[in-house]
C-alpha cells in the first residue's frame, strides 16, 4: 500500500533519483536493508545506538529500546533526512561518546560491561551535549516506533470518540 | 453528441469545482469535469490505516523532498504520508516577487482532500466591509443573496458546531459540535460576560462530521485529516468523498484526469466562450473539448492564469480583462499571532481521541461603534485550544522510561488569530513573458505583501489573546508570533473579483463574467474581500451553488 503511494507521479522521480542509495534494490520498504548498504551509519554504531539505548530505555516489564532496533530507523533518518551538518554532527556526537567513554573506562562502549555503560550515562547526563542530543533522538525513535506505540503505550488506531474530560490517559 | 462535446465543462476539482460538478450534474447537464493531475479514488487510494510505523520515515520530511518541493515541504501538513497530496515544485516552477508560499495538490479533489475544514459563514459586516471603509469595491451581493445558499450546501458538507446568534459570525445547518474538553469549557465559562467588547469562547466550525451522513462519517477521532492523510471513514467533507461521487452518480460526469486546461477558446462572433483547449499532462497531447457553459474552478491563482493565457484581438491581456483587474487584488490572510499559557487544575483529567478542531473567538474588533478601532479597519478572530500533553522525563533507565508515561503537571491552551488581508490593487500575479513550465504554460509570477493595516493588527492580535487568557485564568502567559509570509494561510483570493461595475470588476453577482456570459468563476479568485473570519471554502460552495443554479436557469431562457 505504501509502497504503491511511493509509485505514483512524484514518486516516479523519486525513485529514479534515489537509484544510487539501493531504495529501488529493496523489496519492501523494509528500513534494514536501506540503512545496511548506505553505510552514513556504520553497523558498529548501530550497535553503539542500540546498546546505548538499552541503558537509557531498558528492557522492563515492556521492551526497551534496544528490543525496539532503534538503530535502524535512526540510520535511515540520519542518512535521507538530516542535512549535511546535522550528519555530520550526529556522527561527531557519537564520537564523542565514544572518546568520553575510552577516557573513563579505557575501552570502548561495546566492550564495557553493564555497569560501566551505566557508570558512563551517569556522568554523562551531567551536562553533555552530545549526550542529550542523542538520548533525545533515542527517545523519539523508541516512542514512535511498533513496540513504543503499542506496546509501551496503548494504541488507539480509531478512538472512535472524543472524551474532552477523561480519567484515563490517553496513551 | 460528439465525445469532445459537452452541456458544460468545470475546470479544477477541488472544493468549488467538485460542488459545480455535483450541481450541474444533478441538474441534467452533460458535464466534462477536468483534472490537470491523477485521480484519487476515496478510500480505495487512502492510505490512512497504515500504522505510522509502518511508514519509512514515520511521518518524517526527507531531504529529497526538501529538494523537489522546497515550497510544498514547509507547508504545516505536508510530511511522509500526505506529499503525494502535494505538487512537486521543480514540475511547477512559480517566481516569487516578493516572498510567497504557494500551496498545491494536483489531483483528483485538489486540496480538499489536506485542506483545514473550518467553516465559518461571511456576515453582513463582511460584504459591507469594502463600501464602508472604501478598501477594495463594494461586494456586489449581501448576505441575505447567500444564506439561503448556505442554507442549501452546510448540510451536505455536513458542518459541526453551534448556534450563537451572532449577526457578525451568522449561525449555520449545523451537526451537534465536537466537544470542547474540560479546561476549555472552563476558560469559557469564566470569561463569559467579562469584556465590554464581548469576547467569548465557542466551538469550532469544522467539515468533521459528528453525524453520519449517507455513507460519510461520523468522525472518529483518529486524527488523518489533519494530518494531510484523508480518510477512509469519510469523516470529513472533500470532493472525493462527497461532490464527486455525488456527480458520478448521475450519470452525466465525465471525468478526465491529467487534463490541464492551458486556454479558453472564444468566439467573437458569438462573443462567448466555446470549450477549452487541454494538454495531457502525461503525453503532452493537445485536445480541445467543447460546451455551451464553462465553470472555471482551477484555484485562485491557477484559475486567473488560464484566463490571462487566454488572449485574442478582442481580449489581448486576458479573457475577461477588459477591466484590467484580472490578476490584482491578491489576498491571503494573516495569521500565527497569539498567545498561550498553562492551567492549574483538572490535573487528574486528561483528553482522549484525536478532536480535528478546537475553540473560536468570533471577531470582536469594529462590529460596531463602540468596537471601533484608531489603528487598523477590519478584524481577526482566534483558533485554538487546550491539552494535555506528557512531561518531559530526566535521568535515565527505569526511571526514565517510566517518565515518559507521565503526564505533564499542567495543561496548556493557546489561542492564535487569523486576520483579515485588505484588497490592494497592487497585490498581484502575472505570467511570465518568456518563462514557461514543462507543459508550456507561461509560469506564473506573484507579487503580494501585507501592509499597514495588516500591521497594524499585530500587537493587538497578541495582546488581546493573552487578556483572554489571563481572564480565563491561565498563568505564565506568553504571546508569540509565527510570522507567515502571505500564502501560507492557504486562503489566497481576489484575483478575479465580482462587482457590479464591469470597469472594476471581472464577475457579476452571479459570479458570472461581465465580458463573456457562459463563463462563470466560482473559487478563491471571485472574492471581493478576504473576509474577516477564516474558513472561506464555505463560501466558494455556497457561491457555486448559486452560481450553476443562475447558469442553468439562463440556459434554460436561452440567455446563454
Amino acid at each position: 500500500m505504501k509502497r504503491r503511494a511511493f509509485i505514483t507521479k512524484g514518486g516516479i522521480l523519486l525513485s529514479t533519483i534515489t537509484v544510487g542509495s539501493n531504495f529501488v534494490l529493496t523489496t519492501s520498504c523494509s528500513s534494514d536493508t536501506v540503512a545496511e548498504l548506505s553505510g552514513l551509519v556504520s553497523a558498529k554504531e548501530k550497535r553503539l545506538l542500540n546498546e546505548l539505548g538499552a541503558i537509557i530505555i531498558p528492557k522492563t516489564d515492556t521492551p526497551g529500546a534496544k528490543e525496539a532496533e532503534i538503530a535502524e530507523y535512526m540510520a535511515v533518518i540520519v542518512e535521507d533526512c538530516y542535512s549535511d551538518e546535522d550528519q555530520e554532527k550526529f556522527k561527531l556526537n557519537l564520537s564523542n561518546i565514544e572518546m568520553k567513554c575510552s577516557q573513563m573506562h579505557n575501552r570502548s562502549f561495546l566492550e564495557c560491561s553493564q555497569g560501566e555503560r551505566e557508570d558512563l550515562v551517569m556522568a554523562l547526563e551531567e551536562s553533555d551535549e552530545s549526550y542529550s542530543s542523542i538520548k533525545s533522538f533515542i527517545t523519539s525513535a523508541y516512542l514512535s516506533s511498533k513496540i513504543g506505540k503499542t506496546e509501551f503505550f496503548d494504541y488507539y488506531q480509531v478512538p472512535g470518540k472524543y472524551d474532552g474530560c477523561s480519567e484515563k490517559r490517553p496513551w | 453528441m460528439k465525445n469532445n462535446t459537452f452541456d458544460a465543462i468545470v475546470i479544477g476539482t477541488g472544493i468549488s469545482g467538485g460542488w459545480a460538478a455535483k450541481e450541474l450534474c444533478e441538474k441534467g447537464l452533460k458535464t466534462l469535469v477536468l483534472e490537470r493531475g491523477r485521480n484519487v479514488e476515496h478510500i480505495v487510494d487512502y492510505d490512512d490505516m497504515v500504522p505510522s510505523w509502518e511508514t519509512k520515515y514515520r511521518g518524517r520530511v526527507t531531504n529529497e523532498d526538501r529538494r523537489i518541493s522546497p515550497v510544498q515541504s514547509g507547508v504545516y501538513n505536508y510530511n511522509e504520508r500526505s506529499k503525494k497530496y502535494f505538487v512537486n515544485d521543480l514540475d511547477n516552477p512559480y517566481i516569487q516577487d516578493k516572498p510567497f508560499e504557494w500551496a498545491r495538490g494536483y489531483q483528483v479533489g485538489g486540496r480538499s482532500l489536506i485542506w483545514g475544514r473550518q467553516c465559518y459563514r461571511r456576515s453582513e459586516l463582511d460584504f459591507e466591509a469594502n463600501a464602508k471603509d472604501g478598501f477594495g469595491v463594494d461586494w456586489p451581493i449581501r448576505y441575505k443573496d447567500i444564506a439561503p445558499w448556505y442554507d442549501y450546501v452546510e448540510p451536505i458538507v455536513g458542518v459541526s458546531g453551534s448556534k450563537e446568534g451572532l449577526p457578525h459570525l451568522p449561525d449555520g445547518q449545523f451537526q451537534p459540535p465536537m466537544p470542547m474538553n474540560c479546561v476549555e469549557a472552563e476558560v469559557s465559562r469564566r470569561i463569559k460576560g467579562k469584556f465590554s467588547d464581548g469576547r467569548m469562547i465557542i466551538h469550532g466550525r469544522t467539515a468533521n462530521h459528528t453525524l453520519k451522513i449517507d455513507d460519510r462519517g461520523p468522525c472518529q477521532y483518529k486524527g488523518s485529516c489533519g494530518a494531510g492523510h484523508a480518510c477512509s471513514f469519510g469523516g470529513y467533507f472533500s470532493s472525493n468523498s462527497a461532490t464527486l461521487p455525488m456527480a458520478a452518480k448521475t450519470g452525466n460526469m465525465t471525468l478526465r484526469p491529467f487534463s490541464m486546461v492551458q486556454e479558453i477558446l472564444y468566439d467573437k462572433e458569438t462573443q462567448s466562450a466555446t470549450g477549452v483547449r487541454v494538454i495531457d499532462t502525461e503525453t503532452l497531447e493537445q485536445r480541445e473539448f467543447f460546451a455551451r457553459i464553462i465553470f472555471l474552478n482551477a484555484s485562485t491563482l491557477n484559475t486567473t492564469a488560464i484566463l490571462l493565457n487566454s488572449t485574442s484581438d478582442v481580449f489581448p491581456t486576458g479573457l475577461g480583462n477588459s477591466s484590467g483587474q484580472l490578476g490584482h487584488n491578491l489576498m491571503d490572510m494573516p495569521y500565527g499571532m497569539g498567545a498561550r499559557g498553562t492551567y492549574e487544575g483538572f490535573e487528574d483529567k486528561f483528553t482522549f481521541g484525536r478532536r480535528p478542531t478546537g475553540i473560536f473567538v468570533p471577531r470582536f474588533r469594529n462590529i460596531n461603534k463602540s468596537t471601533e478601532q484608531k489603528d487598523y479597519v477590519r478584524g481577526f478572530t482566534y483558533q485554538g485550544g487546550a491539552g494535555r500533553g506528557r512531561k518531559a522525563s530526566e535521568g535515565f533507565g527505569r526511571g526514565y522510561k517510566d517518565g515518559l508515561a507521565e503526564p505533564a503537571d499542567q495543561w496548556t491552551m493557546a489561542i492564535t488569530a487569523w486576520a483579515e488581508h485588505l484588497p490592494y490593487f497592487e497585490n498581484k500575479m502575472y505570467l511570465h513573458k518568456e518563462k514557461k513550465d514543462k507543459y508550456g504554460m507561461p509560469v506564473i509570477c506573484v507579487d503580494c505583501e501585507f501592509k499597514e493595516n495588516e500591521a497594524a493588527m499585530v500587537d493587538d492580535m497578541m495582546n488581546s489573546a493573552a487578556e483572554i487568557l489571563e481572564m480565563g485564568g491561565l498563568k505564565n502567559i506568553e504571546t508569540y508570533n509565527w510570522e507567515k509570509i502571505p500564502g501560507s494561510c492557504i486562503h489566497e483570493t481576489g484575483t478575479a473579483r465580482m462587482g457590479k461595475d464591469p470597469q472594476t470588476s471581472v464577475l457579476n453577482r452571479w459570479n458570472q463574467m461581465h465580458d463573456v456570459k457562459n463563463i462563470f468563476i466560482t473559487d478563491g479568485s471571485a472574492m471581493c474581500s478576504s473576509g474577516t473570519t477564516p474558513g472561506p471554502s464555505i463560501t466558494y460552495m455556497a457561491l457555486t451553488a448559486r452560481a450553476v443554479d443562475y447558469a442553468v436557469k439562463e440556459l434554460n431562457k436561452r440567455n446563454l
